[in-house]
């Protein structure tokens, strides 16, 4: 007897088998199952008929168990072929095998991780420098509205800009403009000796300020208090660094301090500390030593008249155009100076310097501290590009290089199911991690360098600008950059392997990755050589600048500083005091005079008799006596030199004086008068330099007059230095009872102009040779790279009878030319580099041909020297060893 | 007869048109289909049920057991919000070919 219900639990039970179908899924169809017996038995077929039927229409269980199987794959949206993309059990392997990998090739993962951590070293320490001058006068509050109210003078001949305003003009703008917060002008004192309790101090950085000025800097107060502190006349605040050197732990306010200066004899020279502040930081343009009041010089004519010019700095109110407000002033100002500059046949304008442009873009005669210079600013950004791609390049380079050894593993993870993004992401990984821990040695390099580079640069800088949230910012973009660039070449290059072709052994050593790493290597050594010619050119123009005649003798010269004394030296005692400095048999000679060389001098402006009004010249001005001429080798080359006597009706000028004032000839000169003939030109001297190099020999006139003498020039010839020397300082101070003593020598003072680009030539030459190491490091690796990859080529080459120095050239032969490459490229950069460097002085080198050459030369040869190791090594193996395993 | 990618691309359209007519279970289904086209386009008995089951997991249906006035147990499935959009966006896009279809099913015309 046919039981229906009985076959239908067998049937339901068939279905089951597939193991993927649930029991929801088996009921639904056994509805559908039962429906359909019900129906055929309806239409008149006996039950068992029915059922057949029925189980011929529905579908078997495996083709229900196949479409419900599709069913769960959909669900986890994606084909069944394919594993899982995130198995984090992968990304240990991953890790695993990287780490497993630099232990295993610990030779290339030094070079490659140590190249990279030494540019990113250099990087970060440029970038520190870039910082820093970028960073000059920014601490300031409100800074955009803080403006240094300078003036220019227009004439007939010309247009001058200078960095200070007309004293008259700073309680104006007080007074007159509403636009105006805060003003203060500012008086500069020239070095001057400071007395605390008997003991004495050079002080350099003497200023005169208003109280504002606590307004618009940031001068942070220790004691007392800004708003009262240089209210009064002979009151004084000073810097942490003064108070301790004075006082030590006294408390310093209400203390007396004495100091000197000519500016105001009539003043008593006691002053009272009123305040201490917090030394100014490295980077202002603005450095302080000691802020004396105001009042202390409000009624001298210096501060009060419409010439001359002090430097007076304004914050502005909020929304105020710094534009139309130099309008307003240069109007105003034109109207109370009106008959002043009709007399001198000029114009004035007024002129707005935001100071935080102060440091880079202003480079005006008067200006309070040397100023940087833009230009080295994309210099060493330049330098800094440079040695971090140099590096990056190496790190990409070796990565792919090494990257084709691997292409066997590539075959075997995309054989049990790698995906090609899985794998991008491997390699990707991989050398982000490497590029990660080239920072950690980077910072680490940097900080145990920090105090050296401090010293050179002269920086204070801390571990702290190291540990900026910007900083962070930073180093995260470089990790992932490096990490990225330098790993996904290799792993778009390998991830596209079929790996049935790596497998087979057709694609060994990536050869294909061989022209852009060619490539790569020419641009790596062209940086390296453009940084060579340059630091050749900057070494070449140094020396030319310190080995240049300078028309005067400045060898064996000792200064001795007589500021302090100037009212003690008059006409008719200065031969004395000169012959008891000539009493000494180590003492050769002996002059006077208002400057040397290198120092300031004052400028004037000179009216030559019966020209026309506007044919005036600003001159310097020295006076000096008539030893002179002899004691710095001067030569005349018409008329003659001045007499002993001190007359100030002569002058000798220089050639360029002569040019500038249009003289056809130096004889014309001779007939020539100043000051409606008051003056007469006795002698003209050949040009000789009395500034650095940078400069341009400017119009000179020596007057003989002998009230303000500031040096006593000694020629030395002596076997004992330092005998000589403490014999003149006895005698000084037998002769200057109480005066600080101070002497320099003149070829040192001279050099100091150089200073700046002395240090700046030392950091370039660092970079530079950092650079070039960089750039070896990695041609090594690539070089003993190609060398394992040829190990076969060679050990065949070799027992075909080639000799071992063929085998040195065949392995040379491409890195040469890829140098050679580079010069071409290198050239033109460099040059046009160091044609633009060359532009910021005034007596400059040409750069030659040789300098080029040789640097190129330099370059092929470190290449050389570098490849040869790896070469030799390579052409003596034994082709037994290496062929062994073929 | 019809081809099975055609088959493949219909059923989904189809079922969705027929649940928002009211909600329905399998066998319901099949026939149905059946009835409207004069069975030309007949689905194999139980294949349809996989196809339900993925729909429902893409949220397009939702089920529920009920029993019948037979007495039998049957899986109604009722269209969802998302299922209705899907619908929607179905329709358009065969009223596309539809209408490609019908323009070039027009007789050419006359040519010399």
């Amino acid at each position: 007897m046919f039981d229906l219900e009985n076959e239908i639990r067998k049937w339901r039970k068939s279905m089951g088998r597939s193991g993927n179908l649930d029991d929801s899924d088996i009921a639904e169809l056994e509805s559908h199952f039962r429906e359909d017996v019900a129906r055929l038995v309806e239409s008149g077929l006996d039950e068992k008929t029915a059922f057949e039927e029925a189980v011929k229409r529905s579908a078997s269980s495996k083709v229900l168990g196949e479409e419900y199987w599709k069913v769960t794959l959909f669900e986890q949206n994606r084909p069944f072929f394919a594993p899982s993309r995130f198995m984090p059990a992968l990304i240990w392997s991953y890790l695993r095998l990287a780490f497993r990998k630099m232990k295993r090739q610990k030779g290339y993962s030094f070079i490659n991780i140590v190249g990279l951590a030494a540019g990113i070293a250099c990087f970060l320490l440029i970038l520190l420098f870039i910082q820093f001058e970028l960073g000059y006068d920014t601490y300031h509050k409100d800074v955009d509205r803080i403006f240094r109210v300078e003036s220019i003078r227009k004439s007939q001949r010309g247009m001058s800009q200078f960095a200070g305003a007309p004293p008259a003009l700073g309680p104006i703008l007080k007074t007159d403009f509403p636009q105006v917060e805060y003003s203060s002008r500012l008086n500069h004192l020239r070095p001057v000796t400071v007395t605390v309790k008997d003991k004495m101090f050079k002080e350099e950085r003497l200023r005169n300020v208003e109280p504002d000025i606590f307004n618009i800097f940031h001068i942070p107060f220790v004691k007392g208090n800004p708003s009262t502190a240089l209210e009064r006349s002979n009151t004084l605040v000073l810097t942490e660094t003064l108070a301790r050197r004075y006082f030590g732990d006294e408390d310093p306010i209400g203390k007396s301090i004495k100091i000197e200066t000519i500016l105001w004899r009539t003043n008593s020279p006691f002053y009272e500390v009123t305040g201490i502040v917090k030394d100014p930081p490295a980077n202002t343009h603005f450095k302080y030593g000691i802020l004396i009041s105001w009042k202390t010089i409000e009624n001298s004519d210096h501060t009060t008249s419409w010439g001359g010019g002090l430097t007076t700095y304004i914050k502005l109110r909020k929304g105020v155009d710094p534009n139309k407000f130099e309008e307003m002033v240069t109007r105003v100002a034109m109207d109370y100076m009106g008959e002043y500059l009709r007399n001198l046949g000029s114009e004035f304008a007024a002129k707005l310097t935001p100071i935080r442009k102060i440091h880079l873009y202003s480079h005006l005669d008067d200006e309070l501290e040397p100023p940087g210079n833009s230009l080295y600013i994309t210099i060493f950004s330049g330098i800094a590009l440079f040695i971090l791609l140099i590096a990056s390049l190496n790190f990409i380079n070796l990565s792919t290089a090494r990257s084709a050894n691997r292409a066997g593993e590539v075959g075997i993870r995309k054989i049990v199911g790698s995906h090609r993004r899985q794998l991008i992401g491997q390699f990707i990984g991989e050398s982000t991690l490497m590029a990660f821990i080239a920072l950690v040695i980077a910072v680490g390099l940097t900080l145990t360098v920090l105090p050296g580079f401090n010293q050179i640069v002269q920086t204070q800088y801390s571990y702290k600008e190291f540990m900026k949230p910007e900083m962070m910012l930073f180093y995260t973009l470089i990790i992932l950059a490096v990490g990225v660039i330098a790993g996904l070449y290799p792993a778009l290059f390998l991830s596209a392997f079929k790996p049935a072709n790596v497998l087979r052994g057709a694609l060994r050593s990536g050869a294909r990755s061989g022209r852009i790493r060619k490539i790569l290597v020419v641009v790596q050594f062209a940086m390296s050589i453009t940084l060579i010619i340059g630091s050749m050119i900057f070494y070449s123009q140094f020396t030319f600048m310190k080995n240049r005649n300078l028309g005067i003798n400045i060898d064996q010269k000792l200064i001795i500083d007589l500021q302090e004394n100037r009212d003690r030296i008059n006409p008719d005692n200065s031969a004395s005091i000169k012959q008891e400095f000539l009493e000494f048999s180590d003492v050769d000679g002996a002059t006077f005079a208002s400057s040397v060389p290198g120092r300031w001098r004052y400028k004037w402006r000179l009216w030559p008799t019966g020209e026309q009004e506007d044919n005036n010249q600003l001159i310097n001005c020295m006076q000096v006596d008539q030893d002179f001429l002899k004691e710095f080798g001067l030569t005349i080359i018409a008329g003659r030199w001045h007499d002993e006597k001190s007359v100030s009706s002569r002058i000798i000028l220089n050639e360029t004086a002569v040019k500038a004032y249009g003289w056809r000839s130096t004889e014309e000169a001779l007939s020539k008068t100043f000051m409606s003939d008051k003056v007469q030109v006795l002698g003209v001297i050949k040009d000789y330099h009395f500034t650095g190099l940078q400069n341009q020999i400017e119009p000179l006139a020596l007057f003989n007059i002998r009230d303000d003498y500031v040096y006593l020039i000694l020629t030395l010839n002596t076997a004992d230095l330092n005998q000589t020397l403490s014999k003149i300082e006895k005698k000084y101070q037998e002769l200057f009872p109480n005066k600080l003593y101070q002497f320099f020598f003149l070829d040192e003072d001279f050099a100091e102009q150089y200073r700046s680009e002395e240090r700046l030539g030392k950091i370039f030459n660092l970079f530079t040779m950092l650079g070039i190491l960089i750039a070896c490091l990695g041609l090594f690796g690539l070089a003993s790279f190609m060398a394992e990859q040829k190990t076969k080529e060679i050990g065949i080459r070799k027992i075909l009878g080639a000799s071992t120095s063929k085998i040195v050239i065949l392995l040379s032969r491409e890195f040469t030319r890829c140098v050679l490459i580079a010069n071409l490229i290198a050239w033109p950069v460099a040059y046009l580099a160091a044609h633009r460097w060359l532009q910021e002085f005034a007596y400059r080198i040409k750069p030659g041909a040789f300098q080029f050459v040789l640097s190129g030369a330099l370059a092929l040869l470190i290449a050389l020297i570098t490849v040869s190791w790896q070469s030799i090594k390579a052409a003596l193996a034994n082709p037994a060893d290496s062929l062994r395993y073929e | 007869m019809i081809s099975k990618a055609l088959v493949a691309a219909s059923t989904k359209p189809i079922i969705l048109s027929i649940l928002i007519r009211g909600e329905d279970y399998g066998y319901q289904i099949i026939h149905r289909v059946k009835e409207i086209t004069g069975g030309d386009l007949e689905w194999s008995n139980n294949m349809l049920y996989p196809v339900l089951k993925r729909m429902e997991k893409g949220g397009l249906l939702e089920s529920k057991w009920k029993m019948s006035k037979e007495g039998r147990l049957r899986k109604y499935y009722r269209i969802t919000a998302v299922g209705r959009r899907e619908l929607e966006s179905e329709r358009r896009q065969w009223k596309v070919v539809q209408k490609a279809f019908s323009e070039l099913c027009k007789p050419l015309p006359d040519t010399d």
